[in-house]
């Protein structure tokens, strides 16, 4: 069904498949950076991935002007205000993130403060609060999970005050984004299960949460297919087609929810990250089949359509329509075991060792991440404690 | 526009009567809104709990783009004080903007839900999200008194749950110092 109105905006240029490195210095060309700045963290140089973009970029004569490798594991406010002081040391004028989503969110803050001028960025914090055109950013990423590489959102601690500072504006959007397989080829499996499930919240939230509309519907339902066929078997046996397969799904589910937002998945993980330092990945896992059995009475009809792309065309059609919302969980709950089994990940909250004294603090920061208004249904305090309980074992 | 050479005049009547009268409306609506917000802080539970969370001196404006009327709400001493367009001297944190007259009215006289003309970004927010979140509780429980029950279920998720007495009541309070006085 058509809303009465939406928007829809992804300007972001994606080069996907074989070779895809190799452009990168063809879209610099384009959009005038002549003098890029890397931006990455430890373990993408410690990997080899960082070599093998530079190797694809060697025979082009683009000269990077730095490398900040410095990027912690979740970004902070910190670290960017220190890469931004570097970018304007080394006369950089432009961007190229290779890492995963916390990499990619430094390089749009440090995009941020260069571009808007000032030292701190705390002082741009919240939406739409940016108002100049930021310098040219290419976004390498190297898990499958994030979407990082075309959202609008940034996400980056201030350990002063013990909180995460979120960032939403269009014009964080990269220039580019690159997907090439011999980022994820070497992906270890716990990894690649708790990216791909994070993959996956976001195209069901995409697909069910109140701001939807027809091209993130279409974006999302195929990310959940892709994801679905591909991660239990890359698990298994990683290949390129099936590594390219994912980096693919991650990117339409996250050009699909930057578009139509999540919902309470989101809320109730990003209050347990920031609680409890959970990763996110396991957190949308955790609490992926609890949400959608919260919002089944609001929405039944599309958690009931979220089969056939789930499960196939046989499984929906063989499936009575009142039983498909049901159907629905239950193979997300069957994905969940087989992903437990065959790396480990974790699918409830006594797993990763968070305390019942904890919930109350979970709840209180769920109902204050900007992303519960997307939910179909209201999820107030008794709600969220209600679901921390379920999702407890 | 002076005629063209055939002498027909492409001047178009902008301020139609329906215009102005749209304009009138949203400016007034606004100005309960507000001064509702200023009111249910001084008595209402939960918008009062809502309120303590934000920092003191902290103002919201809500506008209607590109130029039409707003009001600026700021905690002061703990409470909301109401100031009408123009009064407020200091730069807003935090900004709700209604992108065009039309959506203004839409949205104001209760024809869409607030959480809808978020959605269909007839509405934007600039500034601390975590604060716009609580601000929309708030819009949540200000509307359950302002609208009959038949209309506030239609504009807000879940109406909140307050029992008969303390509604009348504050009812009572809201429209008459309250949507007045902003008190």
């Amino acid at each position: 069904m058509i809303p009465e109105y939406y928007e829809f905006h992804n300007p972001v240029k994606i080069i996907s498949g074989f070779n895809a490195l190799e452009n990168i210095p063809h879209e610099l060309l384009f959009l005038g950076g002549s003098r890029p700045m890397i931006v990455t963290d430890k373990g993408i140089v410690g990997a080899g991935l960082l070599k093998v973009m530079i190797d694809a970029c060697s025979d082009s004569g683009v000269r990077f002007s730095s490398v900040f490798d410095d990027v912690p594991s979740d970004s902070s406010k910190d670290t960017v205000n220190t890469a931004a002081k570097i970018f304007h040391e080394t006369g950089s004028d432009s961007l190229v993130a290779i890492g995963g989503g916390s990499v990619i969110d430094t390089a749009k803050g440090i995009n941020i403060v260069v571009t808007e001028g000032g030292t701190d960025l705390s002082d741009f914090a919240g939406a739409d609060r940016l108002v100049k055109r930021m310098k040219p950013f290419i976004a390498v990423p190297t898990t499958s999970g994030t979407g990082s590489e075309v959202t609008v959102a940034a996400v980056i601690a201030d350990m002063d005050k013990h909180r995460k500072m979120l960032f939403t504006s269009s014009r964080l959007l990269p220039d580019v984004a690159v997907l090439d397989h011999r980022m994820t080829l070497n992906l270890p499996p716990y990894i690649t299960a708790s990216t791909g499930m994070d993959a996956l919240t976001h195209a069901i939230e995409a697909y069910i949460c109140l701001q939807k509309n027809p091209i993130s519907d279409t974006y999302a339902n195929a990310a959940i297919s892709l994801v679905c066929e591909n991660l239990v078997e890359t698990i298994r046996k990683s290949t390129p087609k099936r590594r390219l397969a994912l980096a693919n799904a991650s990117c339409l589910a996250g050009s699909a929810f930057s578009n139509s937002m999540v919902g309470m998945v989101h809320s109730l993980g990003h209050a347990l990250g920031g609680v409890c330092r959970v990763p996110h990945g396991v957190a949308m896992n955790i609490f992926l089949p609890h949400a959608l059995e919260y919002n089944m009475k609001k929405v039944p009809d599309l958690i009931g359509e979220l089969l056939l792309f789930i499960s196939g065309s046989e499984t929906y059609a063989s499936t009575v329509s009142a039983e498909r919302p049901s159907r629905t969980i239950h193979e997300i709950r069957q994905m969940q075991k087989t992903l437990k089994s065959l790396s480990g990940l974790p699918y409830n909250l006594k797993d990763v060792s968070v305390s019942k004294n904890s919930f109350r603090e979970i709840a209180t920061a769920a109902l204050n991440d900007g992303s519960i208004v997307h939910n179909p249904e209201e999820v107030d305090f008794d709600d969220a404690m209600m679901i921390l309980e379920k999702a407890y074992e | 526009m002076a005629p063209d050479v055939k002498g027909i005049d492409h001047s178009l009547e902008l301020n139609t009567r329906h215009t102005v009268l749209r304009r009138i409306v949203v400016r007034i609506v606004l100005s309960i809104l507000g001064k509702s917000f200023a009111s249910t802080s001084r008595f209402q539970k939960k918008v009062m709990e809502e309120v303590s969370s934000w920092p003191e001196d902290f103002s919201f404006e809500m506008r209607v783009n590109p130029d039409g009327p707003s009001i600026t709400l700021e905690k002061r001493k703990g409470v909301l004080v109401y100031y009408k367009k123009g009064k407020h001297t200091k730069d807003p944190d935090l900004i709700i903007s209604f992108k065009n007259m039309k959506s203004a009215y839409l949205l104001l006289t209760a024809q869409m839900s607030t959480i809808r003309g978020y959605c269909e970004k007839r509405m934007s927010v600039s500034g601390d999200i975590t604060i716009a979140t609580s601000i929309i509780r708030c819009m949540n429980v200000i509307e359950s008194y302002l609208f009959p029950y038949i209309i506030a279920r239609r504009v807000i998720k879940r109406v909140p749950e307050i029992s008969f007495s303390v509604k009348t009541l504050g009812r009572i309070r809201l429209f008459t110092t309250g949507v007045l006085l902003g008190r």
